[in-house]
């Protein structure tokens, strides 16, 4: 797909006309992963003005070890409403979820699209063992390598290569804990980003890695024609996805060539400046800087700038770093760059309603992968 | 709708154990296999669909991301199925919905497993369950389908004797195969006397727990005229879901039988009428359709509409579905229940029918067979997929 | 790229025996159970079998689930089933899985218990198991059963079980 304009002729390629998120919670214990998920199915339903009989394709996104189940989507099918329907599930990572839907109704092969996630990394009694369950088992397991290892060593290269601007790191971990509050209906200073000082993987403290938090997700895409005037959408007008290698020690880690080939792909030739605002998965307090110089947002080296930045907006939602809810964190910035222009981002939602938006999806160690998707208020918005 | 095609598959040589590679060298070979079969490099694939059943078959938490390298898709477009048993045929789905979108022209779809290497997989494999009921019992893949091939004998009188008639062609069949896990040809007797794992089901009813990787390159129809190759053309494709809860497909109340496997006769159909197929006896040359257990085959040949609700074992035992007969042969590859490398077994059911409508099958090989039906299971029969190839795109008649 | 002058190509070195890593994952879980498997789990300490019915389909679901996935609603009233019903699948483990429950030889079945419409997964104890064909014949689907409540329960599903009722 080299050539932007024949991508316009495939965009959009889907509209979200139906969002539903479980309210923030730090740990899930009065419910059941099943209870969790059915809600939030039933949510976006409602949201989407439709019911499950509508629905003709069903996807969902797994992540078995985080929660201590094999095969995640057997328990998980029933409260989605997958049964007796064409259920597809993705397991690398769930905003994989949402670009196959997409592929779905590009292809023709269905209408109207559930997509449903969650994380509810409580249930593991230490969250850290499915993480670093993820280092393959010759070199790096035996070294206890896990994400916030893997983004401490992003971090120290970038560190090395640029230095770090300790007043940007320190806005931005503000920044996030006030718009998260906001975002979640919690007090302000609910999230102490002050004194949680203690190194976890060098330069990275507590307060510089995403702290963790349950939440289920559910999003209903239909094919562009299937939109209805009772429904509000957010129209899909670009779609790209790409991994990298896993051996870290091939990549700059200063940068992540993965989003920089997600975001040609879903920009189509448009600029990052076009739109109105992001929501982007931060991996760590320097990982946003990384990712907002791969996205274009920052030039080279700036990327501490991202905190200031306000053309276009940044993660009015607080993001994922103050509500990282495992497998979901990047389905949710995708939600909520679709909540954006749709009016029901909530808390965060920006006024005048914005009419596009990116959502940026990261995972893998050091963001080895990433997934763009951009929205449009209206139809004509590619 | 786009029309999009298999234009290479690669299998390894199954086996119980590999100590020559590591996973991901193991998934290298199959999709290297797969590529040299369509005349293509890694450098021509724009995106890959990666096949991994349960991670903690191998061991790895998302071990897809380790296999990127293997595969070539370093900076391409990446993502990876799981549903289980089914993980191969949805993956191979997935892969036609990359090139069926327009976004694509060359996908590969890869994967391996490696079974034996996981010693308590049964044990493992019981966390499937619900935390609050089921999975305090000792479910798991065997005992689940030896309660399912215990209703079927008893509504169809169905004996362990025809569910050996399974084994004994599927062993034949594999003799053939040189890629297959299981390959002595096998009698009745022989079946019968091996020991009882889980009533009925013995241990020569079992598939064996299979290493080995498998891969398939999809292709646009553009795409595929550029190619010196034969095709097969997806003609049409289907998944359905089944309810967990085994006991909802029994009693009064039900809407399926756990005794057959009705869930994935909706699949089926769903790809029949893709496809255009109306009469499956008469316009399905070939079947691949998932079965780990001689039991499983039986009802999975009625889901097909390959013949009529109990009476599948009547009509194997009269020489039907076995390579030289007339009608539909099923599993010539010898099937799951002689190679079951779970992870990508439904890839291979896929791979399989496109060599034998392109005239690749060898020893194994379905005289003339045009159209074919490749499906597979996953969960405790509860993720279904279904998809018809046909070596043309003319009306299937 | 290395540039070190001392780097050579040197011959493939021999393997005597192929390599292996081995490793056991110890991962250990807390599951919320929510409040309707809380439910039936009171229930069953109770003395009681406790279903819910969906208000769509109407089928008394058990053990008691928070939403009937048929109809993709929730469960409404809690309905107590009966403690007879009838065999409608089973099986008889004879391997001895690594790792798993209970000591094999053991019956695995589905019950449907008068009231519910939903069997329920359980053992069936009390039979002798030595003959296959003699056990197969006692144990069969439609056999009527009862069941039999736990004198040591541990507060889990497995705190009953079935006989066979003739």
């Amino acid at each position: 797909m080299d050539d932007p304009s024949q991508g316009s002729l495939m965009f959009p390629s889907a509209a979200v006309v139906g969002a539903f998120s479980s309210p923030y919670a730090a740990r899930v214990e009065d419910r059941s992963l099943e209870e969790m998920v059915f809600a939030v199915t039933k949510g976006a339903l409602a949201d989407a003005g439709l019911t499950i009989a509508d629905i003709d394709a069903v996807i969902l996104s797994t992540h078995d070890q985080a929660t201590g189940r094999v095969i995640e989507s057997m328990v998980t099918n029933g409260p989605s409403g997958g049964v007796d329907r064409d259920v597809t599930t993705l397991a690398s990572s769930s905003e994989h979820a949402l670009c196959y839907a997409n592929l779905r109704i590009l292809a023709g092969q269905s209408r109207r699209v559930l997509v449903v996630g969650w994380g509810k990394p409580s249930e593991a009694v230490d969250p850290s063992h499915p993480d670093r369950l993820m280092a393959e088992p010759f070199f790096l397991r035996p070294l206890g390598f896990r994400s916030s290892v893997a983004a401490g060593l992003q971090a120290s290269a970038y560190a090395n290569r640029y230095g770090l601007d300790e007043g940007a790191l320190s806005a931005l971990r503000t920044s996030r804990a006030r718009a998260s509050e906001r975002m979640h209906g919690l007090p302000d200073g609910h999230f102490d980003t002050e004194s949680a000082t203690d190194v976890v993987a060098w330069p990275l403290t507590e307060a510089d890695l995403p702290r963790s938090c349950d939440m289920a997700a559910a999003m209903v895409l239909v094919h562009p024609d299937e939109v209805t005037s009772d429904q509000t959408a957010a129209w899909v007008t670009g779609l790209g996805w790409a991994t990298d290698g896993y051996e870290i020690a091939d990549r700059d880690l200063c940068d992540l060539d993965s989003l920089r080939v997600a975001m040609k792909m879903a920009l189509r030739g448009r600029s990052i400046e076009d739109f109105d605002v992001v929501e982007m998965t931060e991996l760590s307090t320097v990982g946003s800087f990384i990712a907002a110089e791969a996205m274009g947002l920052a030039s080279v080296g700036a990327g501490a700038s991202v905190v200031s930045r306000t053309t276009p907006a940044v993660n009015p939602s607080g993001g994922n770093l103050l509500a990282n809810p495992g497998n979901v964190a990047g389905f949710m910035r995708l939600l909520q760059a679709a909540q954006q222009v749709r009016g029901k981002a909530g808390a965060a939602q920006l006024e005048p309603t914005p009419r596009s938006s990116v959502g940026v999806a990261t995972h893998g160690f050091a963001g080895q992968g990433n997934a763009v998707l951009t929205f449009g208020a209206s139809r004509n918005e590619v | 709708m786009r029309n999009v095609a298999i234009a290479g598959f690669g299998q390894s040589h199954f086996v119980k154990s590999r100590t020559d590679v590591t996973f991901p060298e193991l998934v290298r070979e199959g999709a290297t296999l797969a590529l040299d079969d369509a005349g293509i490099t890694m450098a021509d694939v724009q995106a890959v669909v990666f096949s991994m059943a349960p991670d903690a078959l191998i061991g790895v938490g998302h071990g897809e991301r380790w296999c990127v390298e293997a595969v070539g898709a370093q900076g391409k477009p990446f993502m990876r199925v799981n549903t289980g048993g089914a993980t191969g045929l949805t993956a191979v789905q997935a892969g036609y919905m990359h090139v069926a979108s327009g976004l694509f022209d060359v996908v590969l779809v890869a994967g391996a497993d490696r079974v034996s290497e996981q010693l308590s997989a049964q044990s493992m494999l019981n966390k499937m369950w619900d935390t609050g009921y089921e999975r305090l019992y000792p479910l798991n893949t065997i005992t689940m389908l030896a309660l399912s091939a215990q209703r079927y004998n008893d509504k169809y009188g169905a004996t362990e004797e025809d569910m050996a008639l399974v084994t004994v062609k599927n062993r034949r069949h594999a003799s053939l195969n040189p890629y297959a896990h299981l390959r002595t040809p096998v009698t009745v007797d022989d079946v019968m006397a091996t020991r009882m794992i889980s009533w009925p089901l013995k241990l020569a009813d079992l598939c064996p727990s299979s290493t080995g990787a498998a891969s398939v390159v999809l292709v646009s129809e553009e795409y595929a005229k550029k190619l010196d190759s034969r095709v097969a053309w997806v003609r049409g494709i289907g998944q359905c879901a089944e309810t967990i809860w085994m006991g909802d497909r029994v009693g009064p109340a039900a809407l399926q039988d756990h005794a057959d496997a009705d869930s994935l006769a909706t699949a089926m159909q769903r790809s029949y009428d893709q496809a255009g197929v109306t009469n499956p006896r008469e316009q399905i040359d070939v079947a691949e359709i998932y079965a780990p257990f001689s039991s499983v085959e039986l009802h999975v040949i009625e889901a097909a509409q390959l013949s009529p609700l109990g009476e599948s074992f009547t009509r194997m035992a009269a020489g039907e579905f076995a390579l030289g007969s007339e009608g539909t042969v099923v599993n010539p590859s010898g099937g799951t229940l002689c190679t079951n490398p779970i992870a990508v077994t439904g890839l291979v059911r896929a791979g399989e029918v496109y060599l034998q409508v392109t005239g690749q099958a060898g020893d194994r090989q379905v005289q003339n067979a045009s159209v074919g039906l490749a499906s597979a299971i996953g969960g405790d029969h509860q993720f279904y997929a279904s998809m018809v190839l046909a070596n043309h795109l003319e009306e299937i008649s | 790229m290395s540039s070190s002058t001392s780097s050579r190509i040197v011959p493939a070195p021999v393997n005597a025996e192929p390599a292996f890593f081995e490793q056991t994952w110890d991962l250990q879980y807390r599951h919320a159970l929510g409040e309707t498997v809380g439910g039936f789990m009171q229930g069953l300490r109770d003395g009681q079998l406790l279903g819910k019915s969906c208000p769509s389909c109407s089928r008394v679901l058990f053990p008691a689930r928070s939403f009937c996935d048929r109809c993709h609603e929730a469960t409404t009233d809690w309905v107590s089933v009966g403690t007879t019903g009838t065999v409608e699948m089973f099986t008889i483990v004879y391997e001895r899985f690594p790792g798993m429950l209970v000591d094999a030889p053991y019956v695995l079945c589905y019950v449907l218990l008068d009231g519910a419409d939903t069997a329920v997964c359980g053992y069936i104890r009390g039979v002798d198991l030595t003959d296959v064909k003699e056990a197969t014949k006692r144990i069969r689907t439609g056999a009527p059963v009862r069941v039999v409540f736990s004198d040591a329960p541990q507060n889990k599903v497995t705190d009953f079980w079935f006989e066979l009722a003739d």
